[in-house]
C-alpha cells in the first residue's frame, strides 16, 4: 500500500537524518572469523524506561538490544481479534532488505508462541538494535536476536507459551519450541540444503544450542525472581 | 497430588488439569476400634486463570504409544497462586457420588493478583467488556461523543502509554503495528494513539433514552467514566454511562477556557470562579 505516514512524530517532511563522514580507521580491517559455537553471553532485562519491556544481550563482539512497546492501539479499521506483531531490525552493517526479511521471519516466529488471542484489537511492537562488529553472516546472530526478544516479551509481562529459542549451526539458524520437539522457524542465508543428513546433523546441533539457550534464559529468569523476593 | 511450584517461568507445567487429593487419615478416637476412617478421595479440577493456559503435554514420547494430558502452563514470570473458587458456569457434574474441588491457579507478579484473588490481569490493559474506564472527551454529534480512552480501572498503566501523543516515544518507519491497516483517511482525525471509543446518545442514561441531547451531557474535554459495552468495531470501543456512578467526573467551564467546576446535581455543574453553570450527566461522586 502506497501511504505515507503523516503523523506529526515524524517531523517535517523536508527533514533529513544527520549524516556523518566515515571515520577511516588506520589499522588493516581484520578478516571476517567464522565463529560456529555459541558463546555465552551476558543478559540485562529493564533497562529502558520509556518501554514496557527491554533487554540486552552482549557477547565480547555483539550488543543486541530489544526493546518492546505494547499491546497498545493500532490503526487498523478492521476489527482484529488477534494482536498484531510487528519486528524492526536495525543495524548498520547489514543491507535493510536483508533486515526486513529477517523482521519479516521473526513476526511469524513470534507469532507461533506469543498468546495473541489475548490482546484484541492491539499492536505489540519489537525493535532490536543490533550493536555489533561483523564477525559472520546475519543467521550467527539470529540466536541472540530469538533470545533478546523473547526476554524482552517477559519483561513486558506479554503472555507467551513457552520459552522458544533459536539454534545456530552452518549457514542455518533454527528456531524450536517445546523441549526440541517443535520448529517454528528455519533461516538460511544463502545456498541450497545439499543433502538430508548434513541437515539433519545441523538440526541437531541446532537443538542442542537451542536446549543451552533455553537453560540460560531459565537460570536468569529465576534468578531474577529471586532478586526480586530479597528485595 | 504435589505442591504447586511458588514461582513460574513463561512454559514451565504448573499442574494438570484434574488431581486427586489423597484421602485424609483420620483416627478415631471416639470409640473403641481405633482402626483410621477412610474418607472418599476428593478430585481437584485446576482452573487456568491469568498468566497461565491449558496445553496439551504429551506423556509417552515413543510414536506408538503417545498419549496426551492436559495441564495448565505458566505463560509468565512470576509468583503462582492458587485460590479455591466455586465451579465456573460451564461445568456439568455428571457423577454426584464425586467430591470435586475447584482451584484457579494464576501466575502474576502484583500486589492486583492479590486483591482480585487472581481473577484480575495484573499487566494487560486492554479494555474488556465490563470494564470501568476513564476517557477524555475528543468530538461530539449529535448522535454520539467520541472518546479517547486514558485508563481501565484496576489495571496497572504500562510504561509506554500514551506514546505518540507527546512524539518522544519510538515509531517504526513502516509506523509499527499500527500502521498493518493504514488508510490516509484515520490519519488526520487524531493525534493520539490511545484506544478510541463512542458514547453512542442512547446509552448516556438509562431514562429517556430517545430524547438526550448530547451538548447537555458532555463537552470536548470532559473527563469522564464510562463502562466498556462492546470491543466494537476496528476503530472504536463501545461505551455507556447509563448507571448513576458513570459520566463526567472533571470538566472545564466555557468550553475549557473557565475553572474546573464541580457537580451540583446530576444534571449541572457549577465552577465556585465565576459561578457559571453548565449541563452535563455528571458521576455520583460518592
Amino acid at each position: 500500500m502506497n501511504v505515507q505516514d503523516r503523523r506529526r512524530i515524524l517531523g517535517p517532511i523536508e527533514a533529513r537524518p544527520l549524516a556523518f563522514p566515515e571515520v577511516k580507521s588506520n589499522s588493516k580491517e581484520e578478516t571476517a572469523v567464522v565463529l560456529s559455537e555459541f558463546q555465552a553471553p551476558s543478559i540485562q532485562t529493564t533497562l529502558l524506561k520509556n518501554c514496557n519491556g527491554s533487554c540486552i544481550i552482549e557477547n565480547d563482539k555483539t550488543s543486541i538490544l530489544s526493546s518492546i512497546y505494547g499491546p497498545r492501539s493500532t490503526r487498523s479499521n478492521l476489527f482484529e481479534a488477534r494482536c498484531l506483531i510487528n519486528v524492526t531490525i536495525k543495524s548498520t552493517i547489514f543491507p535493510t532488505s536483508e533486515l526486513k526479511e529477517l523482521g519479516s521471519f521473526l513476526i511469524n516466529v513470534l507469532e507461533s508462541f506469543v498468546c495473541l488471542e489475548l490482546y484484541p484489537k492491539a499492536g505489540i511492537d519489537v525493535f532490536v538494535n543490533l550493536n555489533i562488529e561483523k564477525v559472520c553472516d546475519l543467521s550467527w546472530y539470529i540466536p541472540y536476536i530469538m533470545m533478546s526478544i523473547v526476554l524482552g516479551l517477559v519483561d513486558a509481562g506479554i503472555e507467551i507459551s513457552d520459552l522458544p529459542g533459536c539454534g545456530f549451526n552452518d549457514n542455518n539458524a533454527i528456531c524450536f519450541t517445546k523441549n526440541g520437539s517443535e520448529v517454528i522457524g528455519i533461516w538460511r542465508d544463502k545456498g541450497d540444503i545439499e543433502n538430508e543428513s548434513s541437515f539433519g546433523d545441523s538440526l541437531d546441533a541446532c537443538k542442542e544450542q537451542y536446549l543451552q539457550i533455553k537453560g540460560l534464559m531459565a537460570n536468569y529468569l529465576l534468578s531474577k525472581l529471586d532478586n526480586d523476593k530479597t528485595k | 497430588m504435589q505442591g504447586l511450584p511458588e514461582q513460574a517461568i513463561p512454559g514451565q507445567i504448573l499442574a494438570p488439569q484434574f488431581d486427586l487429593l489423597e484421602p485424609v487419615v483420620t483416627n478415631n478416637t471416639n470409640g473403641d476400634n481405633d482402626t483410621p476412617m477412610k474418607e472418599d478421595p476428593t478430585i481437584i479440577m485446576y482452573i487456568n486463570g491469568t498468566g497461565t493456559k491449558l496445553i496439551n503435554y504429551p506423556i509417552n514420547n515413543s510414536s506408538t504409544n503417545s498419549k496426551e494430558l492436559t495441564v495448565i502452563s505458566s505463560t509468565k514470570l512470576g509468583k503462582v497462586y492458587s485460590y479455591d473458587v466455586d465451579a465456573p458456569a460451564d461445568y456439568k457434574n455428571l457423577d454426584q457420588s464425586r467430591k470435586i474441588q475447584f482451584k484457579m491457579i494464576s501466575v502474576g507478579n502484583s500486589e492486583l493478583m492479590k486483591q482480585s484473588q487472581g481473577r484480575s490481569e495484573s499487566n494487560n490493559i486492554l479494555p474488556r467488556e465490563g470494564d470501568v474506564i476513564i476517557c477524555r472527551v475528543s468530538r461530539i454529534s449529535l448522535q454520539r461523543a467520541n472518546v479517547e480512552i486514558l485508563a481501565v480501572s484496576t489495571k496497572n498503566i504500562p510504561i509506554d502509554s500514551g506514546v505518540g501523543t507527546n512524539g518522544t516515544g519510538t515509531v517504526a518507519v513502516q509506523g509499527g503495528s499500527g500502521a498493518q491497516t493504514f488508510s490516509v483517511s484515520q490519519a488526520s482525525s487524531d493525534v493520539g494513539e490511545t484506544f478510541r471509543g463512542i458514547i453512542r446518545s442512547q446509552d448516556v442514561r438509562a431514562t429517556d433514552r430517545d430524547k438526550v441531547v448530547m451538548i447537555d451531557c458532555f463537552k470536548p474535554g470532559d473527563i469522564v467514566k464510562a463502562q466498556v459495552i462492546s470491543l466494537g468495531d476496528g476503530n472504536n470501543y463501545y461505551l455507556t454511562t447509563a448507571r448513576n456512578d458513570l459520566g463526567v467526573v472533571f470538566a472545564r467551564a466555557n468550553n475549557g477556557a473557565g475553572g474546573l467546576m464541580y457537580a451540583t446535581d446530576w444534571l449541572s455543574m457549577t465552577s465556585p470562579l465565576s459561578g457559571i453553570t453548565e449541563k452535563r450527566k455528571c458521576a455520583n461522586p460518592f
